[in-house]
């Protein structure tokens, strides 16, 4: 039993009111829309016997001012519960309740803007909670292990062997070990929401110095060059800081005053300067020459790392994610970091010496100018984070307005012809006046705001230029300074407002390098490989009988794809899987092949659980032929070998005649180590089919699987291939999806799917006798077919 | 027997209001009697959910069959209305922005802090105009990283503190 569920106080409060055990309590959750649709968060737990809902209810009075919702720290047990209490208070109470025995199923539908969580009593249904998207998940989950809770225990209809029951079997497990069960999507450490809810990163808390020094240990081997550049830039811009003092205390002071320390020394001082240029100048040289060697091989280094941890994650990682832009992500997130080493680190570093030197010189030439100087710095510090990311917002706006009238330019000149031919002259001229007059607005705005923002900007530094010559001033006339000592002042004053303007931007972009790097991060680290078990269960030759059991799959969460999928195959057994497209067919192989983990339920061979398989076992005796082949850019042996790199010629030779591909692959000038897309050469899809098959052959797994592997093939060439996988199949356990009904009519058994569900099993000859799915499905084709054949 | 099936596919079946009725069940869920039919669950899909809401709405069973479609919800009567309004209300759930309170952009994420007809309510959406779609005349609709939707009706009618906060962005 778990005792220790997180369970927010004020819910205990009421718990405690109606007299609910808390630790009875099994299994909680929040959801947050009342029956009005209004945000009032409700929990729904479980104990034994009941089902208890428990909603705040007491409406927050009308709101003042913005008052801050509260924030509380999570203590050890006690929930972070961020309810929005703006809306109603901490009052919560039981509005509900239900015996278990009287429910017989939750479920979790998804709307379009909202979810409803719906319990099966008895015959009705009715709608529990509803909730907003984000609640989803939890929701789901929720529903899920509550139904299992319900459901009595069905009896196993098959024997298996060890490995049954593994993870994941027989439904969620209850209780704390789901991250952020229960849990609002907000930070804890300042409250803020997690942007990704599913990611649980707060881009203000990241450790940013640990993430740091992450990124620079991925890259032991630049240590040495990376302090080397640190060092020079260091030493550079302390020879910056060197000039203002020469130009004025040394020059004016010393070498153009009579009794100067170094008077009438102008010769010296010229070689002095252009010495100083000169070596800032060749430390800089040396400095650009390590710095490009060393973020490119940064770079090159992180990005070979992010790829090869994106070959290992699970496809379902993929799903998630659109790859597109997926890969854009990678690579702006890598530029991002690339940016951060070649700019903004020098620039950190450069400026940061400068704003200490500056200060430093200032104070020790006169440090009651000094606190002068500063009057309008809050001021200018007020501008630069007040109103220059207006501006910026404004300039990157007009970025958008000038692409949106470009894509309206670039859209009706391409389209011309269709503009003329349907005679639209004027919509179009509408349409770009429109957009140019956005882009006017903005310029507009932008114009007004840089017009006003940057002289008053100027004048207010130019006030520290004049506090500088009224007291400086006075300070020489009254001789308390000298006049070198003025010039000096006055030009470290100019070097000092340009790196402040600097740092902050370095601030907003070493925050949004840290994100970039914590993404990249995400993928190296990522959990979303399959698992393996540490003791995996090897299985030299597998036998081919496989095993459903209770099987459920969703590509994404609450929108199970399959379902109650229960199926046994013995050894050998050819299986034809049929149905209408969108079926399920595909995702039950995947799920074979164990290109996806079952969400519920488990798949065995040879009564082992497939997640307790050794991968190698698995790869090397699960061949595939898809619809779509598949070939890496390399020679026709490459490609029939890369399931078995170690295969011999011969081999090689072999399994393309028996996939019926050696003729064609002979008729090419360079036989089996044709380059296939070299010279313009492609394969027909006959053709590469035939080379997938070969590769399949090669492999001789035991259990093969055929994705319509004959579609999109001319009658002819199916012949081909069909006499190829006949033999294949031969003494294999083979699941077989194909669109033309007739290719299946070897199968030892049809599995018919519908809507994610087996609805069918039998033979051709069994299932045309039913009269039901099958008959129908093969009735529709035959019909189909005459019709094209007719028609030519 | 090819014209046959393509005129099957482009007849509209549309819901004869006299013969449809719709209601909610005790338990919350939109059920439809059609003719000697009774629907205990049916779903609602707007066919234009930002032009023409009440129109060309696709009726469908619960197995995801259609089993027509509503082509007007204002010819049907008050308590089947009443009823197809509920129902599309949870379905295409956007409470409606009447006020912004804040609106951050901080690490390349917009925080939102709004008051919506429904109470308030703190979200985050992606960069930028990421998130923000325009969905005719000055209408918006907002979705959220969860997928939540928010709407504003028309962002001139907001007032000036929240327009400031909004326009940047649109
Ligand atoms: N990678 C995927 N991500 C999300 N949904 C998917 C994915 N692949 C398939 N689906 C969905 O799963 C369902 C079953 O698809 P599939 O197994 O490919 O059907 P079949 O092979 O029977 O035509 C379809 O509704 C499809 O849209
Ligand atoms: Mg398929």
């Amino acid at each position: 039993m778990d005792h220790d569920i997180e369970i927010p106080v004020f819910v205990e409060k009421a718990m405690e009111k109606s007299g609910i055990k808390r630790d009875k309590i099994r299994s909680i959750v929040h959801s947050d829309l009342d029956h009005l649709g209004d945000f009032r968060a409700s929990w729904i737990c479980v104990d034994d016997q009941w089902l208890y809902i428990f909603s705040q209810t007491q409406r927050s009075g009308p709101q003042p001012k913005l008052k801050r919702i509260r924030r509380k720290r999570a203590s050890q047990k006690q929930l972070v519960t961020e309810i929005d209490l703006r809306n109603f208070t901490e009052e919560v109470e039981l509005t509900a309740k239900y015996e278990l025995s009287s429910l017989a199923e939750l479920k979790c539908e998804y709307f379009v803007g909202s979810i409803a969580v719906i319990a099966k009593i008895g015959d009705e249904e009715q709608v529990l909670v509803r909730g907003s998207k984000g609640r989803g998940a939890e929701l789901n989950t929720f529903c899920r292990s509550v139904s299992a809770m319900l459901k009595p225990k069905k009896e196993s209809k098959f024997g298996f062997g060890p490995g049954f029951g593994g993870p994941g079997f027989g439904g969620p497990g209850f209780g704390p070990g789901r991250p952020g069960h229960g849990k609002e999507a907000r930070c804890p450490t300042c409250g803020r929401l997690y942007p990704d809810p599913f990611r649980r990163v707060c881009p203000n808390c990241i450790d940013k110095g640990t993430l740091f020094k992450r990124v620079l240990s991925l890259t032991p081997r630049y240590k040495k060059p990376l302090i080397a550049m640190i060092v020079i830039m260091f030493i550079s811009s302390l020879m910056g800081l060197v000039t203002p003092f020469m130009s004025g205390r040394v020059l004016i002071d010393e070498v153009l005053t009579p009794g100067g320390r170094y008077e009438g020394k102008i010769g010296q001082m010229v070689l002095l300067t252009v010495g100083i240029s000169l070596l800032s100048q060749i430390l800089r040289i040396i400095y650009g020459r390590i710095n490009s060697g060393v973020t490119a091989e940064i770079i090159y280094d992180l990005k070979r790392m992010i790829f090869s941890a994106m070959q290992r994650l699970s496809l379902s990682f993929y799903n998630k994610r659109q790859t597109g832009s997926l890969m854009n992500r990678v690579n702006s997130d890598a530029m991002d970091l690339q940016f951060f080493f070649h700019d903004g680190l020098p620039y950190f570093i450069v400026n940061s010496v400068q704003i200490i030197g500056v200060l430093v010189m200032l104070l020790w030439m006169n440090w009651r100018l000094t606190l002068l100087v500063f009057i309008p710095i809050p001021v200018i510090l007020l501008i630069i984070y007040k109103i220059l990311p207006n501006l910026w917002k404004l300039h990157s706006r007009r970025f958008r307005t000038n692409a949106a009238l470009n894509s309206v330019v670039n859209d009706s000149l391409t389209g011309i012809r269709v503009v003329k031919a349907f005679g639209k002259e004027d919509q179009e001229i509408d349409r770009f006046n429109d957009r140019n007059a956005r882009v006017f607005d903005v310029q507009m705005s932008i114009g007004r705001l840089s017009s006003t923002v940057f002289p008053t900007m100027g004048f207010i530094m130019g006030l520290g230029q004049l506090i500088i010559w009224g007291v400086g001033g006075w300070d020489v006339i009254t001789g308390r300074m000298s006049f070198g000592t003025l010039i000096s002042f006055t030009g470290y004053l100019g070097m000092l407002y340009q790196p402040i303007r600097q740092m902050t931007q370095i601030v907003d972009w070493w925050s949004s390098c840290m994100n970039s790097a914590q993404r990249i991060f995400e993928i190296i680290d990522s959990s979303e490989h399959l698992t393996y078990p540490e003791k995996p269960v090897r299985l030299k030759k597998i036998k081919g009988h496989v095993v459903a059991r209770d099987v459920e799959f969703g590509y994404e969460e609450g929108i199970p794809v399959l379902q109650e999928i229960n199926f046994e195959v013995q050894p050998g057994e050819m299986i034809g899987l049929v149905g209408h497209s969108g079926a399920g067919k595909s995702t039950m192989i995947n799920l074979i092949a164990r290109l996806y983990d079952v969400t519920n339920g488990m798949i065995a061979i040879d009564g082992v659980n497939i997640k307790d398989i050794a991968k190698e076992d698995l790869n090397r005796q699960i061949g595939m032929v898809l619809q779509e082949t598949f070939l890496f850019h390399g020679s026709i042996m490459d490609n029939i070998a890369y399931a078995k790199p170690d295969a011999s010629p011969a081999e090689i030779i072999r399994a393309a005649k028996i996939a019926n591909a050696h003729d064609f692959i002979m008729k090419l000038p360079d036989g089996y180590e044709t380059v296939i897309g070299r010279k313009g050469l492609d394969l027909s899809g006959g053709e590469r089919q035939r080379l997938a098959i070969a590769r399949a052959v090669l492999l001789d797994p035991r259990i093969l699987i055929l994705d319509e592997a004959t579609a999109n093939i001319d009658t002819e060439t199916e012949q081909l291939i069909q006499a190829a996988l006949e033999k294949l199949v031969e003494g294999r356990t083979t699941f077989a999806i194909a669109h033309r009904l007739s290719t299946l009519r070897k199968a030892d058994r049809l599995f018919v799917f519908d809507k994610g569900r087996i609805v069918e099993v039998g033979s051709h000859d069994e299932l045309l006798e039913k009269k039901g799915v099958y008959e129908k499905l093969f009735t529709t084709q035959r019909k189909a077919l005459e019709l094209t054949a007719v028609g030519g | 027997m090819a014209a046959k099936e393509l005129s099957e596919f482009s007849n509209i079946n549309y819901l004869d209001p006299k013969e449809a009725i719709f209601s909610i069940s005790e338990g919350g869920l939109l059920s439809l009697q059609l003719g000697a039919t009774f629907y205990r669950k049916v779903d609602l899909h707007q066919a234009f959910p930002f032009s023409l809401e009440h129109k060309f709405i696709s009726v469908r069973d619960e197995e995801g069959e259609e089993i027509g479609i509503i082509k007007d919800v204002a010819d049907f009567s008050a308590e089947s209305r009443e009823a197809i309004l509920t129902e599309l209300r949870w379905r295409y759930y956007a409470p409606i922005i009447t006020r912004i309170l804040d609106v951050k952009d901080e690490f390349g994420h917009l925080y939102w802090d709004v008051e919506t007809d429904h109470g308030f309510r703190k979200f985050v959406t992606r960069a930028r105009d990421e998130g923000i779609y325009p969905i005719g005349g000055r209408r918006l609709l907002i979705v959220d990283m969860t997928g939540n939707r928010y709407e504003i009706e028309d962002y001139h009618r907001l007032d000036a503190r929240s327009l400031r906060f909004l326009e940047p962005y649109i």
